[in-house]
């Protein structure tokens, strides 16, 4: 594999909100090498939003508190002050929001819009330039040049994400943080925005972290897979290792795949998982998961989970105890 | 917050979780806020000297009764005169202790009246809408068009001076903000799906009025309120400033403040007494309408 | 068949009037539905869905047709004379968030169509109902008394089940009752609702976008574009020989949790939804349709039955 572009050294976040600790991420290794895309899978409340925003530094600044190193190119984010992550935001890591419809600013033409964020970072840039990298970047995305001069609620919702994506993808990015960027959007139009994210991926040679809930999307575009439960990654590995049916995996991510209605089953009833998403301020014990794991035993219950690891994939359950070296 | 983490699966014969209503939520905000204790104690202060004034210095003698040796005399000179007496020789410490009955009983009953016309008004327009919307909203659009203070004048002018004519004047120039600013806040309530579950549940346009319209816009309710009255008993000294309102020699701080004008340069007191009180109360007031804004903003709640 | 059906629509229309002109939300819809059945009714955000989900209920005024519940015509029914049908028609909204009224408990939100069909006479028989309804959909009952926003989408989605049930209703609207929530629950849900429709006998009209929801609680499916009907036919049918082009380009464009797909690039289908104020005469489909030929942009395709029980609005299928 390629060289190393982002590293996550055991990263937690916690929010404080009326005196009640949330422990929203904990614990989380990650590595992402030059042009790789990684899913990042999980429901909602696994912190799989606080870690994006936490790579760029956009979390609240007084209620939360980041601990370990987010190594990018070798520096710490984390460390950073304010100056130093501006010039990282927007030219080397940028964000896609999952909601098209407010993350862009009604009274700007939207070609203004995207020639703002490539006049920040490229000072001294003539008029001309940015004219044609604005016409450039709406060609990539598939929008007619002719339109920048339209306001972005003369957009359908689609359109107005090709525009977000534009706008992230104007400086060259090396590392793309795609949260939930389809959710809003049509089926129909979900596919025709994932095969252009594709594309452009593919041509700009950017890594990408794709954050989502759904696996069809993850089989289709990534290459490497994180799952994540209660702000812990709970299992990891390349897409064909957490796809493959035939091996063992996490209770959770066995459960999330039963939980989807297949469309090429016939199937009268689906296999839920029980309960609910643990509160981030109240953890279970033990491993997070076990009061809604049907295979929940009786070590489960309180301690610390080992993590099974096999070359670059790892789990992080009891179950695998013994198959491997635990650290 | 519930324990929404406990098992789900386990059968538990945990307790009933508490029913915390909101109410006690913003109580118990409010009381950890050191400002917003500041600002109730001032406010109840206010009301207490309203209270009590007519025990300490009985009205006649003390308020109104003109004392010719004690003509301006200063302030801490004389031991039953603590805040001294102005230029007809009237206490003013009581002069201050019953203006502050016309202060608050002019700016929490207009603001009182105003804002439950304006609720009423406000929710009729939100639920049925239509012609009944537009004829309420026309007729606000044309008392809102015409400045306040230049209402309270033409009223006060035409009905002549008195506590009653003055309270009419600023619940009337009063009643187009709130209905606007509370038909905006109904509006998207009645939006709200829930509105529309009751509608299919067979609910009347009485019922979501009293269920679900008002229980949820109660807290804006609540908030209008504290800024408004401070807001009117402004108004009341302003209009009393310039000679409309109250009848003298009925004591308030606008027109206290209008005669003490005069002696400004010997008696400075004249004028900071007055003024003191009248910036003390709206200042508490108003700070304690924030604290409030504060308690009941949902930004600040824990997010389950 | 020849018992009546509990719910049918004569070329139900519901235009709303906006200042480009007409908007047409449901155009010439004919539901046929019997009881104990579920229809599912598929689409994209847009193409009047929820706006037809509305008005059968009369939630909405419709602007021509004919809406026939048990054999009785109730399109021009008043509100007042509507209350007793209330009782048997309800509504499951989408969004568990903005469907519970906040300043109310669980035990109120549940209690209230009780209170306003005045259905028990003592608070404590209307009290042993509400924990009666939590328990049927899975609530446990120590939450009476909390409010909606201290709990997390899957209960709250529950307490807007319960409160459609507690009527007992025969024929429920289930207006997207999962899209808003995580997959995992999701799942939890749709199986209660399809437990209790074996349970209580429900009829249910089941709204969505998402064509993999529907697959398993849909006897029939019907997918609408932009307010008309593009294809009905029974679920089996409708998902191996799917007929209408836009049925396809909604089957092709689910993402399939399988590797065994990747690369295999599917057909995505190009443009988007236009728009239904003022539509043009001829398919709705044509713009974005891969077959459309001159016909389809000037003849309105008429709704016919291809095979048994399979309809479908298109002149490409023949």
């Amino acid at each position: 594999m390629g060289e190393t572009l982002l590293e996550l050294k055991d990263l937690s976040v916690r929010y404080t909100t009326d005196g009640v600790i949330s422990r929203a991420v904990n614990h989380v290794n990650l590595k992402l090498d030059k042009g790789e895309i990684l899913g990042l899978v999980g429901e909602t409340g696994a912190g799989k939003t606080t870690t994006a925003l936490s790579l760029l530094k956009l979390l609240p600044k007084y209620t939360s508190e980041v601990d370990g190193e987010i190594l990018f190119e070798g520096k710490d984010i984390n460390k950073m002050d304010d100056k130093e992550i501006r010039n990282i935001r927007g030219s080397k890591i940028s964000m896609i929001f999952q909601d098209p419809m407010t993350s862009l600013n009604p009274v700007f033409r939207v070609g203004e819009q995207i020639a703002d964020v490539i006049k920040i970072h490229n000072e001294g840039i003539s008029l001309h330039e940015v004219e044609d990298r604005v016409d450039n970047i709406l060609t990539m995305v598939g929008i007619p040049p002719s339109r920048k001069r339209e306001y972005p609620h003369q957009f359908s919702g689609g359109m107005k994400q090709r525009i977000m994506i534009a706008i992230a993808i104007a400086c060259n990015p090396d590392l793309l943080l795609a949260d939930e960027p389809t959710t809003a959007l049509d089926v129909t139009i979900q596919a025709q925005v994932i095969k252009m994210m594709r594309n452009l991926q593919k041509e700009l040679k950017s890594s990408v972290i794709l954050i989502t809930h759904d696996l069809g999307i993850v089989a289709n575009f990534c290459d490497k897979v994180a799952i994540m439960y209660a702000g812990e990654i709970i299992e990891y590995g390349t897409l064909e290792e957490l796809f493959d049916k035939s091996k063992p995996h996490h209770p959770y991510t066995e459960g999330l795949f039963g939980s989807i209605p297949n469309i090429q089953e016939k199937t009268s009833r689906l296999k839920p998982i029980f309960g609910l998403t643990p509160n981030p301020a109240e953890l279970p014990e033990g491993c997070h998961f076990h009061p809604r794991c049907e295979k929940c035993m009786e070590v489960c219950k309180s301690g610390e989970v080992p993590t099974y690891r096999n070359g670059d994939y790892r789990c992080q359950c009891h179950l695998f105890a013994g198959k491997e070296a635990a650290v | 917050m519930a324990n929404v983490s406990a098992a789900a699966n386990t059968p538990t014969k945990a307790k009933k979780v508490k029913k915390n209503s909101q109410g006690a939520e913003v109580w118990s905000r409010l009381k950890n806020r050191k400002l917003a204790m500041i600002a109730l104690a001032g406010i109840l202060l206010v009301c207490f000297i309203a209270l009590i004034s007519d025990i300490v210095y009985p009205y006649q003698k003390w308020a109104i009764e003109q004392v010719a040796s004690n003509k301006l005399l200063q302030p801490f000179k004389d031991g039953s005169h603590w805040l001294g007496c102005d230029h007809l020789g009237r206490d003013m410490a009581a002069r201050i202790f019953h203006g502050s009955r016309v202060a608050l009983l002019i700016g929490v009953g207009s603001t009182l009246i105003s804002l439950f016309i304006g609720s009423v008004l406000a929710c009729i327009c939100a639920l049925y809408g239509g012609l009944a919307d537009m004829i309420i909203m026309r007729i606000m659009d044309i008392l809102s068009s015409v400045p306040g203070i230049i209402i309270s004048l033409a009223i006060c002018s035409g009905l002549g001076n008195g506590i009653w004519q003055l309270m009419t004047a600023i619940t009337i120039s009063g009643v187009s903000y709130h209905t606007r600013m509370i038909r905006s806040y109904s509006l998207s309530v009645a939006q709200m799906e829930y509105v529309e579950s009751s509608t299919a549940l067979g609910g009347t346009p009485t019922h979501i009025m009293f269920k679900h319209l008002f229980p949820n816009i109660i807290s804006i309710i609540i908030i209008q309120c504290a800024g408004n009255v401070s807001g009117n008993i402004l108004q009341v000294a302003t209009l009393s400033f310039i000679g409309l309102g109250i009848k003298p020699p009925r004591p308030e701080w606008g027109s206290m403040l209008n005669e003490g004008l005069t002696y400004m340069m010997r008696s400075p007191f004249m004028v900071w007494v007055p003024g003191i009180a009248l910036v003390f109360t709206s200042l508490m007031i108003n700070t304690f309408g924030d604290c409030l804004r504060d308690a009941f903003d949902p930004q600040l709640k824990g997010k389950a | 068949m020849s018992e009546t059906p509990l719910l049918e629509t004569i070329h139900l229309k519901k235009y709303f009037d906006t200042p480009a002109g007409p908007l047409h939300a449901v155009d010439d819809v004919n539901i046929k539905l019997y009881k104990g059945k579920t229809l599912g009714v598929v689409g994209e955000s847009g193409c009047g869905k929820s706006t037809l989900g509305r008005t059968v209920l009369k939630l909405l005024e419709s602007t021509d047709g004919q809406i026939i519940y048990n054999g009785e015509d109730i399109t021009f029914k008043k509100k007042k004379e509507m209350l007793p049908l209330r009782r048997q028609m309800q509504i499951i909204f989408q969004d568990p968030f903005s469907s519970l009224d906040p300043k109310m408990t669980v035990a109120d939100i549940i209690e209230e169509p009780l209170k306003i069909h005045k259905l028990f006479k003592t608070k404590e028989e209307r009290q042993a109902r509400v924990v009666e309804l939590m328990s049927l959909v899975g609530l446990d009952e120590r939450y009476v008394n909390t409010y909606p926003h201290e709990l997390d989408g899957g209960r709250r989605q529950r307490i807007g089940v319960a409160r459609a049930l507690a009527l007992n209703p025969e024929f429920i609207v289930c207006d997207e009752p999962v899209s808003a929530l995580d997959v995992s629950i999701q799942a939890q849900i749709l199986n209660l609702m399809m437990d209790l429709k074996d349970q209580l006998g429900l009829t249910y009209i089941f709204i969505t976008h998402d064509l993999s929801v529907v697959k398993h609680i849909s006897d029939d499916i019907m997918v609408l574009y932009l307010g008309k009907m593009a294809e009905m036919a029974p679920s089996d049918m409708l998902f191996d020989n799917p007929l209408h082009p836009y049925t396809k380009a909604l089957l092709t464009a689910i993402p399939i949790p399988d590797i065994s797909y990747k690369g295999k690039e599917a057909e995505v289908m190009k443009g988007e939804v236009t728009s239904p104020i003022n539509p043009p005469p001829g398919c709705r489909f044509a713009a974005r349709c891969p077959f459309a030929k001159e016909e389809c942009r000037s003849v309105t395709p008429e709704f016919r039955e291809v095979e048994p029980n399979h309809f479908v609005a298109c002149h490409i299928v023949k």
